[in-house]
């Protein structure tokens, strides 16, 4: 009787030191699992992220490290130049006095009579740099001002006068000709010329100096347009003798 | 008779058991720790390196706000060289596809033999077309024109040229009007010849 007490008792005893057994690794199961989803996946991924990140990021600081040895080493005395050549080829503002100074004094050099100018600027830039509504632009993407002016000479004349216009500054491009055989006042015959032209001029970009923005190097090309730039011929006069800002003190008299 | 009692030695069996159950155990926390250093060799260094790669995120983003700052005390002159660069992009475009109004002119110049007057030369379109407009003394100066042109545009020197009117006068004079045009406009001339029936050369 004992013995088949004792044996009954055996597998209640079993059972319990199976849990025993299995207790701890499923404690250990439990804090692998409960670790792996609520610190080490969040933490992976995190890690994958940052790498992602710090690539990036040494890409970006590269980039800024060269930008900022290209702009300590530029020259400043020759980016003066250069900003003074493109202000002058290409202004950032309607060039209206400058244009018109300019046609006129290249019309003395070559010999044609300037019967007269029409334009209309329309409203000036404002000084944020947003285009105007009237403004047109080009197929270059260059803004434009319009002028149609009427010129007096002979063939010869007219001809020198449309070379010197390509280049003259700011830039102007002949975009209409219309060429008349006229009878001027001895009896000679002479050429009267409408021309439409266009006179250039570009805002400044919107995106200037934003750090990421990397600054590439003039290319040849540019170069060659600088010294295209560099070749036109200003001949206004609009810094010796533009009248200031001081207004009429007789605002009936010249 | 003698009686023999039977000899049971259940602590023998509970024993042998009990070291079973001893030996699981033992094994089921050898692998459990096991499992547990394994899973550690992974997870530690998985922080350590998410620390790692932290501390390096935020020193490379100090360099980045200490370059910026360089960046910026050069703020202006960057301004400058932008504009200038910016300005020099517009201006290719440009260039490569301003016209020498000069050397069409003459190119038109040369198509007129000495017999012929010009009336009016008309340059527009934005530089893609020339009209002119001329009298013509005899038939034979016109015929002379008309091989000039014919040539020219066979020479590429004009893409397409057309005489948009021909007519002649009580003098035997002959009025024309000639359209030149320097790059391909096939729209615009296809129309007029479809409108006006003009002899397209």
């Amino acid at each position: 009787m004992i013995g088949t007490t004792h044996f009954k008792k055996l597998p209640q005893l079993s059972l319990t030191s199976e849990f025993a057994v299995w207790k701890i690794p499923l404690i250990v199961a439990v804090i692998v699992g409960l670790l792996t989803v609520l610190v080490l996946l969040p933490q992976g991924a995190a890690v994958l992220e940052l790498r992602g990140n710090l690539r990036v990021l040494r890409e970006q600081l590269v980039r800024l490290s060269e930008k900022a040895d290209t702009l300590a080493s530029l020259d400043q005395e020759e980016l003066e130049r250069n900003v003074a050549l493109a202000e002058r080829g290409l202004p950032s503002h309607k060039p209206v006095f400058e244009t018109l100074s300019s046609l006129g004094n290249q019309a003395g050099r070559a010999g044609v009579t300037i019967v007269g100018y029409q334009l209309s600027p329309g409203e000036l830039a404002t000084e944020s740099g947003e285009a105007a509504e009237d403004i047109t632009t080009n197929a270059s993407g260059l803004l434009e001002m319009l002028i149609e002016a009427t010129v007096l000479g002979d063939f010869t004349q007219i001809a020198a006068y449309l070379d010197v216009l390509r280049s003259t500054a700011p830039l102007v491009d002949v975009t209409g000709l219309s060429l008349t055989t006229v009878a001027s006042e001895g009896g000679q015959l002479t050429n009267q010329s409408e021309l439409t032209l266009s006179s250039y001029y570009a805002l400044p970009p919107e995106t200037i100096g934003e750090p990421s923005q990397p600054l590439a190097e003039f290319s040849d090309a540019a170069v060659a347009r600088l010294k295209f730039l560099s070749g036109l011929e200003f001949l206004g006069t609009s810094e010796a003798t533009a009248p200031g800002n001081v207004g009429k003190t007789n605002p009936f008299g010249f | 008779m003698t009686v023999t009692t039977p000899t049971i030695n259940l602590l023998s069996r509970q024993r042998r058991v009990m070291s079973q159950e001893r030996l699981q155990k033992r094994r089921g926390v050898t692998f459990a720790a096991l499992v547990l250093v394994i899973y550690l060799a992974v997870f530690v260094p998985v922080i350590l390196y998410r620390v790692f790669l932290g501390a390096q995120v935020r020193g490379v983003e100090k360099k980045i706000a200490e370059q910026e700052g360089v960046i910026g005390q050069y703020q202006a002159v960057e301004n400058k060289y932008v504009l200038v660069a910016s300005k020099l992009d517009s201006l290719g475009s440009f260039l490569e596809t301003r016209r020498d109004t000069r050397q069409i002119l003459e190119s038109v110049y040369t198509l007129l033999p000495a017999e012929t007057t010009l009336s009016t030369i008309n340059f527009g379109n934005r530089g893609e077309a020339v009209e002119v407009n001329g009298l013509a003394d005899t038939v034979f100066s016109f015929e002379t024109l008309v091989s000039n042109v014919r040539g020219a545009v066979a020479t590429g020197q004009f893409a397409r040229a057309l005489f948009s009117s021909v007519s002649r006068g009580e003098s035997g004079e002959y009025a024309f009007g000639l359209e030149l045009y320097l790059s391909s406009t096939e729209e615009e001339t296809q129309e007029k010849e479809t409108i006006g029936g003009e002899e397209d050369l």
